[in-house]
């Protein structure tokens, strides 16, 4: 199968003027900028297959957004190609514009002082949506994800959790084959992002459209991806499942164990001792140490009755691949 | 291409309707505003009676030659701005990054700014203005012949058509130099507060930048021009078609910049 | 008072910094300044085409009228108005309060570090450019105290004046049409456009008794001597008048302004 979304060596080089600080500076810039080049995004490649949800994640400035704008073609890149339902974003723009839809969590479509309806009514006239398809998906949402109620309240009066879900009906209004949402659930509560995620599911599911999700936080990838995309500076650092991630690059594991009588606990250099009151033992093991190794050492000091063995959360993960 | 007319005439008519709507909360600012532009015109104009008529006219123009310029220029701004002045918006969408979402949907990013932030129903104050300079033209003995009339509208649209393409021009230049506020300020009182003197005054070169450079005076000294029969050589005929002529390569031109420009964009807004 | 003074120092780096950020536009606000004075000394050598006096002025003193009195502007502007709506707008005004100097002083403050930058970047540039120029060649020009003080009871009479409409800003929420009318009214009889003494008589009687005419005319007209001898005090006087006015009606409706904020929150 052909992929719904690709990019090969993509590279963008921007050139900026550097400011300089301080009166001299702010002087010396008049006359004389100092420019310099910047690499915001270095050879990329990856492919999307259709109905995938993708996580994309990053720091601020590491080149998502520089990413997404090519993608989507807003940008030209200076070098290198990507693909997007079989055109050429960046060289049809207002085609490639029929194929995806595009949420920026900070940045809105809607109309603020109108009801949610007129919205739609605007995207209706915009993407030239026939009027079967619009009320079918009309319906959709309405009965999904309680658009219904908010139909005609001014969007100014919407919560943000409402907004969002606005935003994003809006952006699949004239079914879209990618759906690329930046920064979806940015300001939201647990229980707001808890309903988006179950939203974003839900259209993945019955809509099979491919999502390609920017984001921070690393909650939304969990729930959401099953493969990731990591970049930092410019350049890709980690491509690949989340389950191989973290088994790559997730070296804290926590072991739980339960002796059947209370005993010493292990010593080794590369074991850290959490906890070793009576039988209850918390272990914590941060090299890259293989199971085989471990497992003997625990049993040798008393009799197991259970065991458990976790995973370092996500952000652990991230946090270290950052630093790395 | 028929299917595309309709399907911008259909959205600019849903946007318009969506734009009317979303305004109707600041209906009595609507009003002082109203009273405020009018008298505001009414000074300037007033003004510059009083300053002609101290000197017995203006480089051989009478003094209500000179206020039929003056009310053709405002005119023409005031049609400008409130047909197309949309397109105002650009630096500042430049400046925030808002253009990305202009520019990620299938319609022509520039209708869709324009109509957009339209201020159409602004026109409605320039129909006074338009009263004002027909009394202007009729004080300064213009003729009104069929053939003249229908010159004088077809010299108000181009005059209206120059400025969007001048203005385009800048907007376009924004996307790569960002901050074009006072450049902007500048074109503005060029255009409002010294298009309404005829062009001659300022100097041979100054009047040759404003014919060929900065086409300002298509808009305000030519037009008035050649309906007073007042620039040598051209009859009111033959100038109506230069102007129009002129303006639709001045259009084109900026249509094209704006292209050039557009693909070279750089999303850099925060 | 130190701590004033040190807000004075900060606040000029930060005016004069901001001034130079943009690079493009600084060149080009120097360019729009050249191309105005270019365009109206234009517009008066037209004017006075075959012509020697209109009105006992000559062609050469309006020349330096017009120059100067577009120094005098860069000089005299004022944005305190602008800054105060636009701080009741987005609310931030309520933070004032909680400054430990009272908020006219500190807009006072404010507008000085601004007249410090357009004094420093504008002002001295184009009074060099005047005398290179020669603009001043030919006109007897009064530069004694009397010019001196019209010219500061101007800048404070400017200062009051939008510090009172500013201070109305609290009361009415959208004042910009009104604000639009009353700047058609200034334009007008400020004489910042076309002088006073071109007026039809009843015009200029009527300006006699607006507060915008003590803002440019009388400081300029004593500057290129139209007013002289005892006119010059009596021009004088009603500067004064105006200046107290204003204080007053500012300072009344910031006390009453500032009360209705404590009661209602802000």
């Amino acid at each position: 199968m052909n992929p719904i979304l690709s990019a090969e060596h993509l590279t963008k080089r921007f050139t900026v003027v550097v400011g300089r600080k301080g009166l001299a500076g702010a002087v010396g810039n008049l006359f004389a900028p100092t420019k310099r080049e910047i690499m915001a995004v270095n050879d990329i490649s990856f492919s999307v297959e259709e109905g995938e949800i993708v996580g994309f994640l990053g720091p601020n400035g590491a080149g998502k957004s520089t990413t997404i704008k090519m993608l989507t073609g807003i940008l030209t890149p200076t070098s290198g190609s990507a693909e997007a339902a079989g055109l050429v974003p960046y060289q049809r723009p207002r085609e490639n514009a029929r194929n995806i839809g595009v949420v920026f969590g900070q940045r809105s479509r809607l109309w603020w002082n109108l009801p949610v309806q007129d919205s739609f009514e605007y995207t209706k006239a915009l993407y030239q949506i026939p009027e079967g398809v619009f009320r079918e998906n009309l319906s959709y949402f309405s009965e999904n994800f309680g658009v219904s109620e908010i139909m005609t309240k001014p969007v100014r009066t919407l919560s943000l959790g409402q907004k969002m879900r606005t935003e994003i009906a809006m952006a699949m209004l004239h079914n879209p084959r990618i759906l690329y949402l930046d920064e979806p659930t940015i300001g939201l509560d647990v229980v707001g992002k808890n309903e988006l995620h179950q939203l974003i599911r839900r259209i993945n599911a019955d809509r099979w459209v491919t999502i390609l999700l920017l984001t921070h936080d690393v909650l939304d990838i969990e729930r959401l991806c099953r493969r990731v995309m990591i970049i930092d500076k410019g350049s890709m650092i980690w491509h690949g499942g989340i389950e191989e991630l973290k088994r790559a690059k997730g070296m804290e594991k926590h072991y739980h164990v339960l002796y059947e009588s209370p005993c010493d606990p292990i010593q080794e250099p590369f074991i850290q001792v959490v906890q070793a009151e009576g039988q209850r033992h918390h272990y914590l093991c941060t090299e890259d140490v293989p199971m085989e190794v471990i497992l003997p050492r625990i049993l040798a000091v008393g009799k197991v009755v259970d065991f458990t063995v976790n995973d370092p959360p996500l952000d652990q993960v991230m946090r270290r691949i950052y630093t790395e | 291409m028929g299917a595309k007319i309709t399907y911008y005439w259909r959205l600019y008519w849903t946007v318009l309707g969506m734009q009317l709507r979303s305004r109707m909360s600041f209906r009595l600012n609507f009003f002082v505003m109203l009273a405020g532009v009018f008298l505001r015109e009414a000074a300037t104009l007033a003004l510059m009676v009083v300053l002609v008529r101290k000197f017995d006219g203006l480089a051989g123009w009478s003094t209500w030659e000179i206020a039929f310029l003056y009310s053709f220029v405002t005119l023409t701004f005031r049609n400008f701005s409130s047909f197309v002045g949309g397109i105002g918006q650009i630096p500042a969408f430049i400046r925030t990054g808002e253009m990305d979402v202009y520019l990620l949907t299938p319609s022509d990013p520039l209708f869709l700014i324009n109509c957009r932030n339209t201020m159409i129903w602004r026109s409605f104050y320039n129909i006074g203005i338009l009263a004002v300079t027909i009394y202007c033209a009729y004080k300064a003995q213009i003729a009104f012949a069929p053939g003249t009339v229908c010159c004088l509208a077809v010299l108000i649209l181009c005059g209206m058509f120059i400025l969007f393409a001048v203005y385009l021009i800048i907007y376009a230049v924004s996307i790569r130099v960002v901050e074009v506020s006072a450049l902007l300020k500048i074109l503005d009182s060029v255009y409002k507060q010294y298009m309404i003197y005829p062009i001659s005054i300022y100097g041979r070169i100054a009047a040759w930048a404003f014919t060929f450079l900065l086409p300002l005076g298509l808009a305000s000294y030519y037009p008035s021009g050649v309906l007073l029969g007042r620039v040598a050589g051209l009859t009111l005929g033959w100038g109506t078609l230069v102007i129009a002529a002129a303006t639709c390569l001045w259009i084109t031109a900026a249509f094209l910049l704006w292209r050039v420009f557009i693909r070279r964009y750089d999303s850099t807004g925060t | 008072m130190k701590q004033l003074w040190d807000y004075l120092k900060v606040s000029c780096k930060i005016e004069l910094e901001n001034q130079l950020v943009f690079r493009s536009n600084f060149f080009v606000s120097i360019l729009s300044v050249v191309i105005r004075v270019a365009m109206l000394l234009a517009l008066w050598s037209a004017l006075y085409q075959g012509k020697t006096q209109v009105d006992g002025i000559s062609l050469a003193t309006m020349k330096c009228y017009t120059v100067v009195s577009i120094v005098f502007e860069l000089f005299i502007a004022c944005n305190v108005e602008q800054s105060v709506t636009g701080k009741v707008k987005d609310g931030s005004i309520s933070m004032m309060l909680t400054r430990p100097a009272s908020y006219p002083v500190t807009l006072f403050i404010e507008q000085l570090a601004n007249t410090f930058q357009a004094v420093v970047v504008w002002v001295i540039p184009y009074l060099l450019v005047i005398l290179l120029c020669g603009f001043a060649r030919g006109v007897q020009l009064y530069l004694g105290p009397w010019f001196w003080a019209s010219a500061l009871g101007a800048y404070l009479l400017m200062f009051f004046y939008q510090l009172f409409f500013g201070m109305i800003a609290f009361w009415t929420q959208e004042i910009s049409g009104f604000l639009q009318a009353r700047d058609a009214v200034m334009l007008v009889f400020s004489g910042s456009m076309v002088p006073l003494w071109f007026f039809p008589e009843k015009l200029f009687a009527l300006a006699q008794y607006l507060p915008f005419q003590a803002m440019y005319s009388v400081p300029l007209s004593i500057l290129i001597g139209k007013i002289t001898g005892p006119d010059i005090r009596s021009a004088l006087l009603v500067q004064l008048g105006w200046l107290l006015g204003f204080w007053l009606l500012s300072q009344l409706c910031w006390r009453k302004s500032r009360r209705r904020m404590i009661v209602n929150g802000g």
